[in-house]
């Protein structure tokens, strides 16, 4: 059974960082704002910083051991391609390349440097790199802040789709909180050295522990199949709602809600520019002096107010609306 | 603006290229491989060669392995090192003579036989050159982007591949501008190894001091050895400038923004 | 305050200055400072180890009537620790000393082959391991014990007495060692010029040359 266990102190400048986490065969997404530490925790289970306490992958007690003898695939944020290489002798560096190549797509860039690759192309020659080392723990700093948003798109679908495939403890670290819930199956958020909260993206929306979560967690994600459809994109999501949004897309998409952009009301508005989905509210949570209220598969953010007069009760039946402006697709 | 400073640039170029090109203009041709034929001028070419090969061999073998530990590694003490290894840069040369006397002398720290033989020569020019060497090549490994040298290391690499494989080839181009520095540094030098080298034909004579000895005895050997030297030099920087531009220009960072 | 450039030899170094100590001095090979001269070095006056450089000059009339006002001798100096274990010249026959020499040109290294000669001991000379430009260095390298002999004169050796054991030449094989000066056409102060050569050959002059071992004419 894949396993990384860490138990890891880092002293850093203003704070110290500390962290206990498991991974078992699923990615975890660490995101939290600039500084907080996420960069140093990875360099920590490297091996690359010294860190107090353990890291165990598989049984394996790491704690001792240099990053060289330490099976890890590492995604730098800037990739770190070894420029006087081409990309066959990058990917070899770190072991025999056997047909992650081809797996990847670059199997053409083989000959190629890293001066004439893309960004995208980039990307893959350094996850290539790292897998090539059929590494127990894969670990990813950033693997998309250094794309244009264009290609941000296309490389986090493909991500995605490896990330499940290979079935490795993996952790990424995003300040991104949607590339975070495209990628990961559980998602820490990480302030000031501590996580203060680890669970699934929508939970992290549904039930913030505080508001700097709630700000930080951003929107629903929700789930369809976009199409098409005169000046608006229709999304069929996973529950048979339909939702438009301003956005182009086509195919698997998230759509992502700000919980601030959606309404609560008990009839449905006649305003036909909105999206209105009716469902069961099945938390409300107060954030500061604001409530968190979950109607479906949507959680709205409301003024307690709002609450207050609606008289807003668990199991109530409600309908959430907010404007198709107001939904931003992202391809899946 | 531009007149004042095309004026200073004249005047600095000139100065510095006149004293050249006077030593090819006083001398013809053929008289310059003439007496280059001289037994003087062609000991003291073999001589020069052979002794300015081993310093350097030496200097690039021993130094670039030290330079690597000085740049990549922090230690207690570093700071004292790094200017150990620069001294010779500030020695007056007769007193670096006088040193590897006190060090190498018969009469010396580690009493050795040394003095006066052709080992003598290759140790004083190694002696001078090598901080020009060293200093350059600290640079160049201290420039080396960590993260390069970071995903190396989670790539299984030892820290001897590291050096070998990253290091090394990345800093190639850095390492032969220090070693032509070096280089030229060790063919000029004369104060140390008069010193403790002494001076006699075919043994220890090397062209700066030939053309010293025979200045006042045969001007126009003298000279045509100043020419050889000069010509020598300039095909030599020529040389690693070409073999450092052609290393590095192709290794300039990737930069990380998608193409 | 004029300052005369006295270009001398560089067994002078010691007594020249005892005669004069105003004027500025420049001491090394007389064959160098010859050549320095010929090559418009001003200085007010030359004085050699060799009438060989001043006859010279003045034939190219580039100085005046050279005149001797010294002699020297030439002497075998071993360091104070004798480590070749050197007590003659004949000594030098042996292999696998470590002897050094004026250069060719230099006054000390013509004296020290002319008097090897004499003495048929030209064999001598494969022990050489460095010829020197100035006999000061000569003397300099026994002194620090490094060289096993140098031929110097004997002047040379009073300064370092404590540090260096000298050894006679035959008188046989003496050669002849003449100090002549005289005054550069370069010279700039040919009138002060002049002053310090009458220094030199005055009574007081004298007495310093031979308190510091020199012979006089």
């Amino acid at each position: 059974m894949a396993e990384l266990r860490l138990d890891v102190a880092v002293p850093l400048r203003a704070f110290e960082l500390r962290v206990a986490l498991d991974v078992g065969a699923e990615t975890v997404a660490i995101v939290g704002p600039s500084g907080a530490g996420k960069s140093t925790l990875l360099r920590a289970v490297a091996g690359l910083v010294p860190a107090r306490g353990h890291v165990r992958v598989n049984g394996d007690d790491w704690s001792t051991l240099a990053p060289e003898r330490r099976s890890v695939g590492f995604v730098f944020q800037d990739f770190a391609l070894f420029p006087h290489l081409s990309v066959r002798g990058n990917v070899a560096f770190g072991g025999e390349p056997g047909d992650v190549l081809e797996r990847l797509g670059i199997a053409h860039l083989a000959d190629a440097r890293p001066r004439e690759l893309s960004g995208g192309e980039r990307q893959r020659v350094a996850l290539a790199r790292a897998l090539a080392r059929k590494p127990q723990v894969l670990l990813l700093d950033e693997p998309l802040a250094a794309l244009d948003p264009h290609t941000r798109d296309t490389v986090r679908v493909e991500l995605r789709a490896t990330l499940r495939e290979l079935r490795l403890p993996a952790i990424v670290v995003t300040h991104d909180f949607v590339d975070a819930a495209a990628l990961a199956d559980r998602v820490g958020v990480l302030v000031e050295g501590a996580l203060v909260q680890v669970g699934r993206a929508d939970e992290l929306i549904s039930a913030p522990v505080s508001p700097f979560v709630a700000r930080f967690a951003g929107g629903n994600v929700l789930h369809g199949h976009a199409r098409r459809a005169d000046t608006l994109t229709s999304v069929e999501l996973d529950d048979r709602n339909v939702i438009v949004s301003s956005d182009d897309a086509q195919g698997e998409v998230a759509a992502v809600v700000y919980p601030w952009d959606v309404t609560l009301s008990r009839a449905l508005p006649s305003d036909s520019a909105q999206n209105h989905v009716q469902g069961t509210v099945t938390s409300i949570v107060p954030v500061a002096n604001r409530m968190r209220v979950t109607v479906g598969a949507v959680t709205a953010e409301i003024t307690a107010e709002s609450a207050q007069r609606l008289q807003i009760r668990e199991g109530d039946l409600l309908v959430a609306s907010w404007k198709a402006t107001a939904t931003r697709l992202v391809a899946l | 603006m531009k007149v004042l400073f095309g004026a200073a640039a004249a005047v600095a170029l000139t100065f510095l290229a006149l004293p050249v090109l006077a030593i090819f203009l006083r001398v013809s041709p053929t008289t310059l491989v003439h007496e280059l034929n001289d037994p003087v001028a062609r000991d003291a070419l073999v001589v020069s060669l052979r002794t300015s090969a081993l310093a350097q061999a030496l200097v690039l073998v021993l130094g670039t392995p030290t330079a690597y530990l000085l740049a990549t590694r922090r230690f207690r003490g570093r700071n004292v090192l790094l200017t150990v290894v620069e001294l010779p840069l500030v020695l007056p040369p007769a007193v670096a003579g006088i040193g590897l006397f006190a060090a190498f002398g018969r009469t010396g720290l580690l009493s050795t036989s040394v003095p006066f033989t052709q080992l003598a020569v290759v140790l004083a020019i190694a002696f001078v050159s090598a901080p020009f060497f060293m200093r350059t090549a600290v640079a160049s490994f201290e420039a080396l982007d960590p993260t390069l040298i970071a995903a190396a290391r989670t790539l299984g690499a030892r820290p001897w591949r590291v050096f070998v494989r990253i290091a090394l080839p990345l800093s190639a181009g850095g390492l032969g501008a220090g070693l032509a520095l070096s280089f030229a540094r060790g063919l000029g030098e004369f104060g140390a190894t008069i010193m403790f080298a002494g001076s006699l034909q075919r043994v220890t004579q090397t062209l700066s001091l030939a053309i010293y000895a025979e200045f006042a005895r045969n001007f126009d050997v003298a000279l045509a050895m100043g020419a050889m030297l000069v010509a020598f030099s300039f095909f030599l920087l020529l040389v690693v400038k070409w073999l450092s531009f052609g290393w590095t220009s192709p290794f300039r960072s990737v930069p990380s923004s998608s193409a | 305050m004029k300052l005369l450039a006295i270009f001398a030899a560089a067994s002078l170094t010691g007594v020249f200055p005892q005669i004069d100590r105003e004027p500025r001095f420049q001491f090394a090979g007389s064959d160098q400072l010859a050549f320095q001269i010929t090559q418009g070095a001003r200085a007010d006056v030359f004085a050699a180890a060799s009438p060989k450089y001043p006859e010279q000059l003045y034939a190219q009339g580039l100085c005046s009537k050279p005149a001797v006002f010294a002699t020297n001798t030439v002497v075998l100096a071993v360091p104070r620790a004798n480590p070749a274990h050197i007590h003659s010249i004949y000594d030098l026959r042996r292999d696998g000393i470590k002897l050094v020499i004026g250069a060719k040109g230099v006054p000390i290294g013509d004296y020290t082959r002319t008097m090897l000669a004499k003495l048929d001991l030209s064999s001598a000379l494969k022990n050489v391991v460095s010829e020197e430009d100035d006999v000061k260095i000569v003397v300099a390298k026994v002194a620090l014990g490094e060289a096993d002999a140098g031929f110097v004169y004997r002047t040379d050796v009073k300064p370092v007495g404590n540090k260096v054991f000298r050894i006679a030449v035959p008188a046989a094989g003496q050669p002849t060692v003449r100090y002549e000066l005289c005054i550069p056409t370069t010279s700039q102060h040919p009138k002060l010029a002049a002053a310090f050569v009458r220094e030199v050959l005055s009574p007081r002059g004298r007495t310093a040359l031979r308190t510091a071992g020199f012979g006089l004419p």
